[in-house]
């Protein structure tokens, strides 16, 4: 999928998670909470990386579904694992952030809510793949668009609803010394998405591949 | 996509580092005397940290450590089930060109 | 066109029921064993938990719509009769929109058992404002029907249909379900939080407008091979 690219992202991506950690460990510690804040910096970002993964996955549906093209199909199912991978992410570690800022594990408040079912959904998504015999394709990607459709309400529940979840002014209004480390741990996950997209995008193409060597050895007339 | 193959081993050695790198960088900024705790319930008078009840001591350390740990596990997790498939069906790809060819 | 063939496709579901009342009469039954079930979960000391009246409502709502979607398009599935509504020169949305009408009213006939029974069985105020719980009751079974339907017949010819449509349709329709209860709720309060139940009825119908955008986009190019 990026060809001559992929080397050099691989290893930018690589880098930027090896920084990670000094930059992490060089920001000021947030004032109330202190140490346990810093789970924000691969939280936030998986969290916005769960909604581009079900953003990519809904847009290649709805093409899969309206031109039929299988290349849309795979970069389909490639976005909805991701979006799994990604939501399991944030649903571990906020829990464990929570735990120490709330004093609970979880709570049935809307964010927390809204982003358990957008998971919910894009793990559908993967029981229809797996589990729906033939023609699941179009199925998962039915699943998939209605799942990129519930992306902007877990987004705005937390500004419309009082939850015990921060904000989304949290993010413009951080302090000098934790916007750098915040947005290179984004920019981090972003490549990350993107380099494991293009890996199981390769896969997908190579498991097409084989079964169109399969159909073509089924079509060979039998030799003696 | 030979490029693929390399990348697992420095992947793992970065993983490991990473999963102790994060939180001890963070805790060695930390300040050695106390851990941080949440501003505890609204009290009367000054409470000494030893005095406050035992759940409003949660130790940061342990949650950071075992968050980016989990973080890390989740994404080699994935990348190994791919490199798996990936390996299963290059194999089975080239048996089945090599039957093709014949 | 678009208007006549719905009707007719809803005409036909109406018939068939007429006649052999089996979804009716099965859905009906799963709804009142869902309240009862829920009410031994939740009844404490002869009393229901508070506020759980509205939720066993709608749960039931959505066990047994669940049911008559599996049920109305198994018939299909059986008899082979979606093949011909799709093979019909009609419009596919339309197909579409008389099958939601079908289930539609199958489900309103339920509700007109179940509010009356919640009402009566947990000794609720369910019924103080009446037109502000038939639009929460109108609203959110339109949002609930409208996936079911489309993921209904989209699974008509998938394997496993039977467990993939509830692992599809709850986690869609939780949403609605968690607007319905709360409008619910607040209308039961001692006095009756009008505008709360306002505000998750506006909710209901913005799910509603997405869904019924989105199942009339997709119905097409999904019961297409």
């Amino acid at each position: 999928m990026l060809g001559r690219a992929f080397p050099i992202l691989v290893t930018v991506a690589i880098a930027c998670f090896g920084a990670a950690p000094f930059l992490i460990g060089a920001a000021p510690y947030e004032s109330t909470m202190g140490l346990v804040q810093k789970i924000f910096y691969f939280h936030a970002p998986s969290g916005m990386t769960m909604f581009v993964g079900a953003c990519v996955a809904g847009c290649a549906s709805a093409a899969y579904l309206f031109t039929g093209k299988t290349s849309a199909d795979r970069i389909a199912a490639a976005a909805v694992e991701l979006t799994v991978l990604f939501g399991a992410i944030v649903l571990m570690t906020g829990p464990l952030w929570g735990r120490k800022a709330w004093g609970v594990w979880w709570q049935w408040d809307a964010r927390l809510t809204s982003s358990l079912l957008l998971w919910m959904m894009f793990v559908a998504c993967l029981l229809v793949r797996k589990y729906g015999g033939p023609g699941s394709a179009k199925l998962a990607a039915a699943v998939a668009l209605f799942g990129m459709a519930n992306v902007p309400f877990v987004y705005i529940s937390v500004n419309v609803w009082r939850t015990v979840h921060p904000k989304t002014t949290v993010v413009p209004s951080l302090g000098a010394g934790m916007r750098g480390p915040f947005w290179f741990c984004v920019a981090a996950f972003l490549l990350l998405f993107l380099v494991l997209l293009a890996v199981r995008v390769r896969l997908a193409e190579q498991q097409s591949e084989l079964e169109t060597l399969y159909l073509e050895l089924a079509d060979r007339p039998a030799t003696s | 996509m030979q490029f693929l193959k390399i990348i697992p081993t420095p992947f793992v050695l970065l993983v490991l580092w990473m999963t102790a790198a994060v939180p001890m960088q963070a805790a060695r900024q930390a300040p050695a005397s106390q851990p941080r705790t949440a501003p505890p319930a609204a009290q009367d008078e000054y409470v000494p940290l030893s005095e406050l009840p035992p759940d409003e001591q949660l130790p940061a350390v342990p949650l950071v450590f075992i968050a980016y740990g989990l973080i890390w596990l989740a994404v080699l997790v994935y990348v190994i089930t791919i490199w798996r498939r990936q390996s299963a069906v290059e194999k089975e790809l080239q048996v089945l060109k090599r039957q093709l060819r014949s | 066109m678009f208007f006549r063939t719905a009707w007719t496709v809803f005409c036909k579901d109406v018939t068939i029921e007429i006649r052999s009342r089996e979804t009716l009469a099965t859905t009906m039954f799963f709804a009142l064993s869902v309240v009862v079930v829920f009410a031994f979960a939740l009844v404490r000391d002869g009393r229901l938990v508070a506020d759980a009246a509205a939720g066993i409502l709608w749960i039931a709502i959505a066990f047994s719509g669940t049911l008559a979607l599996g049920r109305t398009f198994e018939r299909e599935r059986y008899t082979d009769t979606l093949r011909a509504l799709l093979l019909a020169p009609a419009d596919r949305p339309a197909i579409y929109v008389g099958k939601l009408l079908g289930i539609l009213a199958v489900i309103f006939v339920a509700e007109c058992l179940l509010v009356p029974l919640v009402a009566l069985l947990f000794d609720t105020a369910l019924l103080a404002r009446p037109l502000h719980l038939a639009a929460l009751l109108v609203s959110g079974t339109v949002g609930f029907a409208a996936v079911g339907t489309l993921f209904a017949a989209m699974l008509v010819r998938a394997q496993s249909r039977d467990v993939l449509l509830p692992v599809l349709l709850y986690p869609m329709t939780i949403p609605v379900i968690i607007a319905g209860v709360r409008g619910t709720a607040a209308l039961m309060q001692p006095p009756p939080d009008e505008p709360m139940a306002i505000f998750w009825l506006t909710l209901l119908t913005s799910f509603d407008a997405v869904f019924l955008t989105l199942a009339l986009w997709t119905f097409e190019p999904l019961m297409t091979d």
